[in-house]
């Protein structure tokens, strides 16, 4: 009796074999032992193989195609630079910042004093609230929320922020995500924090290094994502840094 | 609804959720790299907007694209091998350190084995995990039609036998 060869056998288990092939063999491996016993392995093998894979198996990265390509669609546009743009964009803040500064009562004065008022607020390295509830959870005028990541992500929602608030974003060595701000109302639950009307004083974000992604939104738009060992800004994708700094009305 | 050509009105968003787990699957599986999965995945989906299709070649023509640019993709070679080292035991901090570092082990011997096939094996082998057809494969994978059956055979000859060899001949890939 001739065998049937592992390839066909295996064509057989994958059910690409055309309709009179497969009776055949079907018929063979009903009077033939060795055939029964090679499918047999082979089908053993292809579960092992199926089983071995999704223990390596990761959960995708969220991902928002939109703004991918809605960047790269405006990039092709521009003329200068995005990373020469981030930059212009925060030395034209710092610049006008320290102009503005230097006039008494002038509102960017008075937001820097409100910035340092906070410095002196989020001193204690130790947040308000250590861990969120699984339910959402309202928590009012804390200097800062934390959560854990739920599968090594973690979304922060800026909510109506005030509109020349800075965010500073930062990769910290903890194992929890945390907001500190001033004058803001949160709401967390699982791996997530909304920061809802938060002042004009800097926003920071601390997000652990250990996290797999995390995603900044902005009005329930995504700005910026923690993407592997890197943060990048989603308006100027080629921004991959440690630490960002951007402002809600620019 | 986001659209690539008004001639064939694909449901990009639709497109998008429907194949990206899977692509990333096959990508993270294929190369060992959850960051260059995840680059090629968006990539292909990039380019998918900018080539007009009927929807039932969407999920073929994304897998054939990413397999080229892992294939034309050198650094993700790079990086395969720095994972081999760096892969973290667990992102998951909840997971006890016993049960991470069994994890862990796990993790490496299959990565290891992987690791011992010829590009092309994995190729194979991760497409008909994600369920194409043999002429599929054949398309995707650049190999004759014919040759499907053979080559995938051979391929899970020697993944079986690697991770076998990687288990250090305690156990082996169909019975643990």
């Amino acid at each position: 009796m001739l065998h049937i060869a592992d390839d066909e056998l295996l064509a057989y288990l994958d059910d690409e074999l055309a309709d009179d092939r497969r009776s055949h063999v079907g018929r063979h491996l009903a009077e033939c032992e060795a055939c029964a016993a090679g499918l047999e392995s082979l089908r053993s093998a292809s579960e092992g193989l199926s089983r071995a894979l999704e223990r390596i198996d990761r959960p995708a990265p969220m991902l928002d195609i939109r703004a991918i390509v809605q960047t790269r669609e405006s990039r092709g546009k521009r003329r200068l630079g995005k990373v020469e743009l981030a930059k212009a964009a925060v030395l034209l803040l710092t610049i006008a910042g320290a102009s503005a500064a230097a006039i008494p009562g002038s509102p960017v004065r008075v937001w820097l004093g409100r910035s340092l008022d906070t410095v002196k607020q989020v001193i204690s390295p130790e947040p308000t609230t250590q861990r969120a509830a699984p339910a959402v959870e309202s928590v009012p005028d804390a200097a800062s929320v934390a959560v854990a990541p739920v599968d090594g992500e973690v979304r922060i929602r800026l909510t109506n922020p005030a509109a020349d608030a800075v965010v500073r974003v930062q990769l910290i060595e903890g194992s929890q995500a945390v907001v500190w701000s001033t004058g803001a109302r949160y709401r967390t639950g699982a791996g997530w924090i909304e920061v809802l009307e938060s002042g004009p004083a800097e926003v920071r974000i601390e997000l652990p290094r250990s996290l797999r992604t995390a995603r900044i939104e902005l009005n329930g738009r995504p700005v910026a994502i923690k993407e592997g060992p890197m943060l990048r800004l989603l308006t100027f994708p080629d921004s991959s840094e440690s630490e960002l700094l951007f402002r809600v009305g620019g | 609804m986001w659209t690539n050509t008004t001639r064939y009105a694909l449901d990009f968003d639709a497109a998008f959720a429907k194949h990206h787990g899977s692509l990333f699957r096959y990508l993270d599986r294929l190369t060992g790299d959850a960051d260059a999965a995840a680059d090629i995945a968006q990539e292909s989906f990039v380019r998918l907007l900018g080539h007009p299709m009927p929807e039932e070649k969407v999920r073929g023509w994304l897998f054939t694209v990413a397999t080229n640019l892992v294939r034309d993709s050198a650094r993700t070679r790079d990086r395969r091998r720095r994972l081999l080292t760096m892969e973290p035991v667990s992102p998951d901090a909840a997971v006890r350190p016993d049960e991470a570092l069994e994890r862990g082990e796990q993790i490496e011997t299959v990565r290891e084995a992987l690791d011992q096939l010829p590009p092309r094996d994995r190729q194979l082998l991760m497409l008909r995990q994600e369920g194409f057809r043999y002429a599929e494969i054949a398309r995707i994978a650049s190999v004759a039609p014919g040759s499907v059956g053979k080559l995938l055979t051979r391929a899970l000859e020697r993944f079986t036998r690697a991770y076998e060899a990687a288990a250090g001949g305690e156990g082996d890939a169909s019975h643990s």
